[in-house]
């Protein structure tokens, strides 16, 4: 039951016995005053009637003995003693006084009519005897009418004592009904008092003793207060929540322990700088007893100490009292023994409730072993890096190296050639025989011009990487040049047993290039390709615009379906000298040459290649904006 | 007779080394164009000395040098290298000896050569 509810009956089961006993009270003076009206009006006027009607007939009678009849005297008494005697038969109008009140009339009428026949013989002046006579009947008529009222009277005094009696008893008995209905209305306020206490004050109380018991550290107890009102809500609320103590209270001694056996050092700082409490790792690390950690100005602890007027801003934490957070900032602490180490230091502020700070916390990790760890690294990194240098530096070299080599090579191969030809004459010369084959001579000295000539070439070409010749720049049409390179291989019978297949992209595409110089890197390539198909297959030559942002490039790609490049090759391929055509006398300087100048004119050239599939090489040169000529 | 294997991979080269080679009488020479078949031809032929270039596509003259000191049949072969990276006087001068190796600078005089395989087969000897 709602608390409201009860509280309301409460008052209201009140409210009914104080109306009951209200009510008891008002019949009790209903009954009192019935009486006593009976009592008072009926009763006393009754006797005031007669009384006043006995009194006004003396005074008739003493006025007619007394010749009073000429004031008025006997005439008002008459006139009196009628009314009260109508009067007393009003209040009296009953059975039980009829023959009283005929009586009271008949011995009333008797001195009035007495009275006035000595009035009348005194006034017509009759004798004494006479007027004797006429009084002693008055005085017997007047006598008769005072012993009917007293006869009437005497039971109405009886009534008077009795009804008088009865009153009192009446009152007698209200007083105890009245006590009884208040003792009712009392006891029953007390059984709702006491009841509303049970349901209201006795919970409330258990509760508070709860509350007292869960208060000293009792995290376990429950209130078995238990009702269907706010009282059994607010008994509820106090479990859960006593619940919610007692799992917060419980993690947070799960996070004390966190706390305690946590590797990092951490010190909670009071807002005015001093240290308020650390953890064991900060103990071990700082080599300070706890006791003598608690109250130190925190700026102590730190190595890298700044300036300012208190240990916040000295220990360089002030920001942090003001909502900035430290993270994992590099700092030095110290020792209790001066010994100074780098820690990574984390710091943030906690906050209360009303969200000033309550003091502030700080993480530090030492980062000692970390810091030598990073110094030998980048030892190591600094040594890695300068042997690393020297050998870029001799790879440079060795490919100045491999240069040098390969024109020696290159060179003095014919050079050898020339010189054993040469002996060989002359100690054929020397056997000065004449019969020596004509033939061989001749051949000998065939192959001695050819060596010549290739050492001619390479000179030649290496002329080329030398003095790059000044490029005659001129717009060419991609695809006429193409087409022109193909038809050059045509006739000198290179693709005979090679498909060539062209495709070239929708528009003209036009570069501004060495006419000559370029058609030589078409040539080289296109001669490579088909090297590499031992002169059968198929050559793909395409061209396409690409894009680049700020500028549009002109492809050219040269694909074989040759024997492919080996890997280890790959990055070899546009040194000058390689080759691997030796037997067929290449001299390796085809690519590194029509590398030279693609790179002259601005472009790039690349390879791809698989081996036993074939070799694409892509020439990239920038084109002619809108330059379409053909 | 010596038995002298000539290997180069330029053609010309040989053919006038071995005639010239041929011309002194004392030698016999067989010519390996081909830098991977040296092996095989030690064996088959069974040369007294080994004319080996140096640089060669594919197979260089030291590697080929390696290959055959691996085994123990021709672990003792001397080895005379052609080389177009030292000077003629070089070569001579430090006795046509560089790190152990016999050396001719090209390109080959014949007597030269013949010079550094007489002293290379003295010895092995
Ligand atoms: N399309 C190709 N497919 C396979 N290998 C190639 C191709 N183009 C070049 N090469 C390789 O690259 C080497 C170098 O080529 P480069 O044109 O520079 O010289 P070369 O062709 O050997 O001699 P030269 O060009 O003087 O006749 C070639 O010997 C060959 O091994
Ligand atoms: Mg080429």
């Amino acid at each position: 039951m709602k608390l409201q509810r009860k509280l309301g009956l409460g008052f209201l089961l009140v409210a009914v016995c104080l109306g009951i006993v209200n009510a008891v009270w008002i019949g009790q003076a209903r009954l009192i005053k019935g009486q006593f009206d009976q009592f008072a009006e009926v009763t006393i006027s009754r006797i005031i009637a007669l009384w006043q009607a006995e009194s006004s007939a003396l005074r008739m009678a003493e006025a007619a003995v007394g010749q009073a009849g000429e004031d008025g005297a006997f005439e008002a008494a008459r006139k009196e003693h009628s009314e009260w005697v109508a009067h007393y038969k009003k209040v009296a109008g009953d059975a039980e006084h009829d023959k009283l009140i005929s009586a009271v009339e008949k011995t009333g009428e008797a001195v009035r009519q007495r009275a006035e026949d000595l009035i009348a013989k005194t006034s017509d002046g009759s004798s004494q005897a006479e007027l004797d006579a006429a009084q002693n009947r008055l005085f017997q008529a007047r006598q008769r009418l005072r012993l009917v009222i007293e006869k009437a009277m005497r039971p109405e005094l009886g009534l008077l004592v009795r009804q008088k009696a009865a009153l009192a008893a009446r009152v007698r008995t209200a007083e105890p009904v009245s006590v009884a209905a208040a003792g009712v209305v009392a006891s029953v306020a007390l059984l709702l008092a006491a009841w509303l206490a049970r349901s209201i004050a006795d919970p409330i109380v258990r509760l508070a003793q709860d509350a007292r018991t869960v208060g000293s550290g009792n995290l376990g107890w429950r209130t078995g207060v238990r009702s269907r009102d706010e009282i059994g809500q607010l008994a509820e609320a106090f479990n859960r929540m006593t619940e919610n103590l007692q799992r917060t209270t419980v993690s947070k001694r799960f996070v004390d322990n966190v706390i305690t056996s946590m590797a990092d050092a951490l010190i909670v700082i009071n807002p005015e700088g001093t240290i308020r409490s650390v953890n064991p790792a900060a103990i071990t690390l700082l080599g300070y007893p706890e006791a003598e950690l608690a109250g130190l100005p925190v700026d102590k602890l730190f190595a890298d100490r700044r300036g300012g007027n208190n240990a916040l801003a000295r220990a360089g934490l002030e920001a942090v009292l003001v909502g900035a957070s430290l993270r994992n900032v590099e700092r030095q602490w110290e020792t209790k023994e001066g010994r100074a180490f780098p820690v990574l230091c984390s710091a943030s502020a906690v906050l209360g409730e009303d969200g000033d700070t309550q003091a502030l916390v700080c993480v530090a990790l030492d980062i000692t072993e970390l810091k030598r760890a990073e110094e030998a690294l980048r030892r190591a990194y600094d040594e890695l890096k300068q042997a690393q240098d020297q050998l870029v530096q001799s790879e440079k070299l060795s490919a100045l190296g491999r240069f040098a080599a390969g024109i020696a090579h290159e060179v003095k191969n014919p050079l050898g050639i020339v010189l054993g030809g040469v002996e060989f004459l002359e100690s054929q010369l020397s056997v000065g025989s004449n019969l020596q084959p004509i033939e061989e001579t001749r051949t000998s000295l065939a192959m001695i011009k050819d060596a010549v000539q290739r050492a001619d070439t390479i000179v030649r070409d290496l002329l080329k990487f030398a003095r790059p010749s000044q490029l005659k720049r001129e717009p060419v049409a991609l695809s006429g040049l193409v087409q022109e390179t193909i038809a050059l291989l045509t006739y000198g019978g290179s693709l005979k047993k090679v498909q060539t297949q062209t495709q070239f992209a929708t528009g003209a595409i036009s570069v501004e290039v060495d006419k000559n110089q370029i058609q030589q890197v078409l040539l080289n390539l296109m001669m490579n390709a088909i090297d590499a198909m031992g002169g059968a297959g198929k050559l793909f030559v395409r061209t396409r615009l690409a894009q680049d942002p700020g500028k549009t490039l002109a492809a050219i790609e040269i694909e074989d379906t040759g024997e492919g490049i080996r890997v280890e090759n790959l990055s070899r391929l546009f040194e000058p000298f390689f080759t691997t055509k030796r037997d067929k006398k290449g001299t390796g300087l085809g690519l590194s040459i029509s590398k030279t100048i693609v790179e002259s004119h601005g472009g790039s050239i690349s390879v791809a290649s698989q081996v036993g599939k074939g070799t694409v090489f892509t020439v990239v040169l920038p084109a002619v904006e809108e330059g379409v000529r053909t | 007779m010596i038995r002298v294997l000539l290997v180069d991979d330029e053609k010309d080269l040989t053919f006038f080394v071995k005639k010239n080679l041929e011309s002194k009488g004392d030698y016999q020479v067989r010519v390996c164009n081909d830098p991977r078949l040296v092996v095989a031809e030690v064996r088959d032929f069974q040369p007294h000395v080994l004319v080996l270039d140096m640089m060669m596509p594919e197979v260089s003259g030291e590697d080929v040098a390696a290959d055959l000191r691996e085994s123990k049949e021709t672990a003792r072969l001397p080895i005379v290298f052609l080389t177009a990276l030292v000077k003629e006087g070089e070569a001579g001068s430090s006795g046509n000896v560089i790190g152990g190796q016999f050396f001719v600078a090209k390109p080959v005089k014949i007597d030269e050569l013949i010079r550094v395989i007489k002293l290379a087969m003295a010895q092995s000897a």
